[in-house]
């Protein structure tokens, strides 16, 4: 079952296509990452999810219903999270968790009480007095404490420290394991990113380029590297061997569907007499291969 | 419900300091009525301006009331994607039920509880304390209706002013826009029809302003919201162009003046043996007797058979001026009484403690119209037949008491008050200064003001006046009333009056040497009469024909 399906989904501000035909599915229970470089249209399909801008063309469907029919009832069900939502400010985290607590008839007291001190938050100070990353907990705490089925974060981490970043993940991490929730989140900061999400879907320029498991994905991209004189390609390269580098000796690429014995053999037809060593690759290594490669295709487009 | 409370909680809770300054305003005003109401010194011309100019700013002051009405829907922005409440179990009816739920408490229940105690204080029946609580939210309302059009639609209390400013300056942009297009036109636009436009042209204003709060609270789509306002004032200027049918506002607003006026006077109900006839009449010419001018027309009368101890008072009334060929001349008139007027002033009642004196009998009284330049030529050239339709009151002194020539304690006669608030002796003269109290509402003014136009008369009001009278009790002067001042507080009308008597009339016979009259005035003392309504009849005065003559003077 899936929380959230889109289909041929658009939408524009005015002459300005910022999200193009995406049709995406996030299963129940998973944590789907949205990445995407700055304007790629993460923010833009969160809103269009959240009821917050209209589709220009397509259609969205969250908890089983119209994204445009979203009411009281699935928004009881939804946690928010966005670096872009203006928190009340001159209320104090307790004014906060107050005012938000008769809303939901899921509300967890106990769970409050337990994320109250997790994420190290001072009840009684207003939120305007607190840190962007309080902030950022405070906002948590008020989602997570009815224990949503759907948790959208929009670029939690945007702007925060290190440090910060990393207590909000663990504090992300600690709380996933006392609910059963399906996470959305974007961000364009892969290693945090990468320590959540069992799904990712990748968004370049309004377009959805893929989207599959965390585990598909580390799986099938692999940075090969060849020891070898420079004397040029045997042939052209396949079309999944992304980011040719060579020079000094050495050659390199991402293959972005590696399979041992096909990439070895491959590779051996090239480059007969060279040694050949394939590196697992992290999230960000990928995601910056895909990047430029996005954008280079973008260029030759253009050109 | 309980959630839109909890809403407006979170609303009131975030605005308590701007709340807080709102209802201090308010009891700044208040205040101001207060000390107009209790100065120890109201010879001072001075501190009553000062006072009524400061009642005026801190009135003036709560239309910063709109700030409030931007910050209470800002608090839950609808305008862009940032705002917290859109992505929480809110919809978008509840937020609009707890914000106008939190507009009546700001502009409602506030403003009327703060000015409560000041109604209390100039103790105002429960009928006419509802009536100003109405008339309090009313005023309140175009506040909110004003400061509501333009919040929803934007972001920031920036955004807002400029919409303000867009908005208020919209309106009479249209209104001058309509009128030179009707210029332009050469449209006659009868007075009953331009009232239709009028009263339907606000009515499309309102309905299309709480049409966009409406749609933009259940639907967020700004720029439609925008179209709606943009439209809805395009809307209403076509009106004030083209409505073609009448409503009949103006007649039916006169037809029931005219019918509260005939319950008021009503006819036949004069005293017996009271006659009511006219004597003859003045065309007088105004500046410089140009007969292109406006004239006045002065009919003297004559009332006879005025009942013995009562006051003949004349009220604002209506004539017709009709030729042999149907041309008819309408319009109202005011009444001045001649030299008896004093006396008639001062029916001295039989009443035990004071000496009795016989009322005049008669009195004579002038009418006055003012009539256009054409029926005032006409009028001179040929007699017309006059009909007057004139209203009076008679009172009479229900009760007469002594009280001290000092400041004192305020005296109640409903919900009007009075008391002496000050006793200035100069010489032979004494100036007392009077602080009265009544209900002012704005409808009252409307209807008085629709009396007058159309001459259908005008309650008599005064309950008291105070003489000066000797320790045996004999009525030395009535006194003549040299200054007066009044401010309008919360619905309240505060009114300074200064009299000025004599013990003795100014003279410089040596037999009456000043230190006389001094003297005089050292032993009298005041006696307030109250008096007493017994009556209101028509009375219709037919003269035909109507010979005018040239009168002299202005």
């Amino acid at each position: 079952m899936n929380i959230i399906e889109t289909s041929h989904l658009s939408h524009s501000y005015w002459r300005t296509e910022a999200l193009s035909d995406l049709t995406l599915a996030v299963p129940a229970g998973s944590v789907m990452a949205l990445l995407g470089s700055n304007g790629a249209g993460k923010t833009t399909t969160i809103k269009v999810l959240m009821n917050l801008l209209r589709p220009t063309s397509g259609s969205a469907q969250v908890l089983g219903v119209d994204s445009r029919r979203i009411g009281e009832r699935e928004l009881a069900q939804i946690g928010y999270v966005s670096e872009n939502q203006k928190l009340p400010e001159w209320m104090t985290v307790r004014q906060l968790l107050d005012y938000c607590r008769p809303f939901y008839p899921t509300w967890d007291p106990a769970l409050e009480t337990k994320l109250l001190a997790q994420f190290d938050l001072p009840p009684e100070r207003k939120l305007k007095q607190l840190s962007r990353g309080m902030k950022m907990k405070a906002a948590l705490l008020s989602t997570l404490a009815y224990r949503p089925k759907l948790l959208v974060l929009d670029e939690p981490f945007s702007g925060l420290d290190p440090v910060v970043r990393d207590d909000f993940t663990r504090g992300l991490l600690e709380a996933a394991q006392l609910g059963d929730w399906t996470v959305l989140v974007s961000s364009h900061d892969i290693e945090e990113v990468e320590r959540l999400a069992d799904h990712v879907a990748l968004l370049e320029a309004g377009r959805l380029r893929f989207t599959e498991t965390t585990e598909s994905l580390l799986g099938r991209f692999r940075r090969i590297e060849i020891d070898q004189e420079d004397r040029g390609l045997a042939g052209g390269l396949p079309a999944t061997w992304l980011g040719w580098e060579s020079g000094a000796g050495r050659a390199s690429f991402v293959d972005s569907a590696y399979d041992r014995e096909a990439t070895e053999r491959a590779c051996r037809e090239r480059f007969p007499e060279a040694a050949v060593q394939a590196r697992p690759m992290t999230l960000r290594e990928i995601f910056i291969t895909l990047a430029r490669s996005g954008r280079k295709t973008t260029h030759g487009a253009a050109a | 419900m309980n959630l839109v409370w909890h809403i407006v909680k979170k609303d009131l809770r975030a605005l308590r300091w701007p709340l807080v300054v709102w209802a201090a305003l308010i009891a700044a005003k208040l205040m101001m009525g207060l000390l107009l109401l209790t100065s120890t010194s109201p010879n001072d011309q001075h501190l009553f301006q000062t006072l009524d100019a400061l009642a005026k700013l801190l009135a003036a002051f709560e239309c910063l009331g709109v700030v409030l009405v931007a910050a209470l829907v800002q608090e839950d922005l609808l305008v862009g994607t940032t705002a917290f409440w859109t992505t929480r179990p809110i919809s978008g009816g509840r937020l609009l039920a707890a914000k106008l739920l939190g507009l009546g408490v700001i502009f409602g229940v506030i403003p009327v509880l703060v000015t409560v105690p000041w109604w209390l204080a100039c103790q105002l029946d429960l009928g006419t304390m509802c009536m100003a609580a109405l008339e309090t939210l009313a005023l309140q309302l175009l506040v909110v209706i004003l400061g509501l059009a333009c919040a929803v639609v934007t972001d920031g209390l920036g955004r807002f002013f400029l919409w303000l400013l867009a908005f208020l300056a919209a309106i009479p942009l249209a209104g001058a826009t309509v009128a030179v297009i009707l210029q332009r036109m050469n449209a006659v636009v009868p007075a009953d029809l331009g009232t239709t436009r009028v009263v339907l042209g606000v009515g499309v204003l309102m309905l299309t302003i709480a049409g966009v709060v409406g749609h933009q609270y259940l639907t967020r789509r700004t720029w439609r919201s925008i179209g709606m306002i943009v439209g809805g004032i395009a809307v209403v200027m076509l009106i004030e162009l083209l409505w073609p049918w009448s409503w009949h506002i103006d007649s039916q607003w006169n037809s029931f003046l005219a019918r509260r006026t005939q319950e008021a006077w009503p006819a036949g109900a004069a005293p017996a043996g009271l006659t009511f006839t006219a004597d003859r009449a003045e065309l007088r010419r105004t500046v410089g007797g140009r007969p292109d001018r406006p004239a006045q027309l002065r009919v003297n009368c004559h009332a006879e058979g005025i009942p013995p101890d009562q006051m003949f008072v004349p009220a604002a009334s209506n004539y017709s001026l009709r030729w042999a060929d149907g041309v008819t001349d309408e319009g109202w008139t005011w009444f001045q009484i001649g030299g008896e007027f004093p006396e008639l002033l001062l029916p001295l009642p039989r009443k035990p403690g004071l000496p009795s004196k016989e009322s005049p009998k008669s009195c004579s009284i002038r009418a006055n119209h003012v009539i256009s330049a054409k029926i005032a030529t006409r009028l001179a050239r040929e007699s017309a037949a006059y009909t007057l339709q004139a209203r009076f009151s008679l009172v009479e002194a229900g009760t007469m008491e002594r009280v001290p020539v000092a400041p004192g304690k305020r005296v109640l006669y409903g919900s009007m008050g009075e008391r002496i608030a000050g006793v200035e002796k100069e010489g032979e003269s004494m100036l007392v200064t009077f602080v009265r109290h009544r209900p002012a509402l704005i409808s009252d003014y409307l209807a008085e003001m629709g009396n007058y136009v159309l001459g259908s008369g005008a309650n008599w009001s005064s309950p008291t006046h105070y003489l000066l009278v000797n320790p045996e009790g004999k009525v030395l002067d009535r006194g003549v009333g040299v200054e007066s001042h009044s401010s309008r507080v919360a619905s309240v009308e505060v009114r300074w009056e200064t009299t000025t008597y004599r013990a003795m009339p100014i003279s410089f016979d040596a037999k009456k040497p000043r230190w006389e009259a001094i003297k005089a005035l050292e032993e009298a003392e005041l006696s307030r009469v109250t008096y007493r309504s017994l009556g209101s009849f028509a009375y219709e005065l037919k003269v035909d024909p109507l010979v005018v003559v040239p009168g002299e003077g202005r």
